[in-house]
């Protein structure tokens, strides 16, 4: 996750006459929007979440010029995906892996989708803990202490939670497990 | 080294994350042992699929247009569309109920005439007076002609039982016949 990624001609907000970087909201939102659609699989839900937690943080939330704002935000859509009752359906995979379709990957296969939904069924089957360590270590390649500081927990909780979640995976899908060699 | 310690090292493979020396020592482990071969294979396998679940998700966030987001929105319009028409159409329904408009009413009555001797001259045909009901909170006052000077008819209409005369234009207080 590159956290000093900016787009042009979005809003950002800094204090005046401070040496502290301006935030680029727009690139914000779009990273908040990436980690909701990675916990919930709904576009649609993935922004009404990252909605919510904007609110919230303009209601007792820290300034948007603070260094605590983003990982703040990032808990609070962490745990506003895992507190999310579905409301739509969770975007169908095979439409989206027949994007990737090229000469150097093989994700465009039904049996890959259906593989890969199920590894989606079993993640939502973890903890939420698990679950959400997981995401952020595996998907947004965040290193241990930056999900320590955004779960307000120590590095070795992280270490052991996205370890118990890989085994927990990896035991939920040894029917489907890949063999040796494959 | 033994499989205990190669499968503590299993996150920190799968992460990259192992100093030359340690790398080496594990694959020359798992070389050798096939239930941590393997172990490490399912891991590697898992860990390949989460980064594909990851890029997928990254080209659901990067998609211009949303085929799903789009009908959701459009049904979203739909209902508030109707709803809104349900909620019109009562308050109109309502609206109606509670102000009714009030039916044209028409009044005939009798000229009145000196003395209770109509003449040859006087006109016997009765008046037809057609008019409509104000708004039940307000009051009408209807004045109405008469030849005979000393005859002032004003009727009044109003939603309250209490009667009200008020003073003509000249500030006199007119008398107030009952039709």
């Amino acid at each position: 996750m590159t956290h000093t990624r900016t787009e042009p001609g979005s809003p950002s907000v800094s204090p005046p006459n401070s040496a502290v970087a301006p935030v680029d909201l727009a690139a914000v939102r779009r990273r908040m929007i990436r980690l909701a659609v990675r916990l919930v699989w709904n576009r649609t839900d993935a922004e009404d979440i990252v909605q919510e937690a904007f609110q919230t943080a303009l209601k007792r939330g820290p300034a948007a010029n603070e260094a605590l704002f983003e990982p703040w935000l990032v808990r609070t859509v962490g745990y506003l995906c895992l507190n999310h009752r579905r409301r739509r359906r969770p975007e169908p995979l095979q439409e989206w892996m027949e994007t990737f379709r090229d000469a150097s990957s093989s994700t465009g296969s039904i049996d890959r989708a259906e593989a890969l939904d199920r590894l989606r069924g079993a993640i939502e089957q973890l903890p939420g803990q698990q679950r959400l360590a997981l995401v952020l270590r595996t998907m947004e390649q965040m290193d241990y202490g930056r999900i320590a500081e955004i779960m307000e927990s120590s590095v070795s909780s992280v270490r052991a939670n996205v370890h118990l979640a890989r085994r927990r995976l990896v035991e939920l899908l040894v029917p489907s497990g890949p063999e040796e060699g494959s | 080294m033994r499989c205990e310690r190669v499968m503590d090292h299993l996150d920190d493979w799968l992460d990259e994350a192992l100093d030359a020396r340690l790398r080496s020592a594990v694959d020359a482990h798992l070389a050798g042992c096939e239930s941590c071969r393997r172990e490490f294979a399912r891991h590697r396998a898992l860990a390949d699929d989460l980064a594909v679940l990851g890029r997928i998700a990254d080209r659901i966030v990067d998609a211009p247009v949303q085929r799903p987001l789009r009908r959701v929105r459009w049904t979203r319009i739909g209902k508030v569309a109707v709803v809104l028409a349900i909620a019109i159409g009562a308050a109109l329904a309502g609206w109606s109920q509670m102000n009714p408009r009030a039916p044209r009413r028409v009044v005939e009555f009798e000229p009145i005439v000196p003395n209770g001797v109509p003449t040859s001259d006087e006109k016997m045909v009765p008046t037809r007076f057609e008019y409509e009901p104000a708004e039940p909170s307000r009051h009408m006052v209807v004045a109405i002609k008469s030849d005979n000077p000393r005859i002032h008819i004003v009727w009044l209409y109003e939603n309250t039982l209490g009667k009200q005369a008020l003073p003509d234009a000249d500030g006199a207080k007119p008398d107030l016949h009952e039709l």
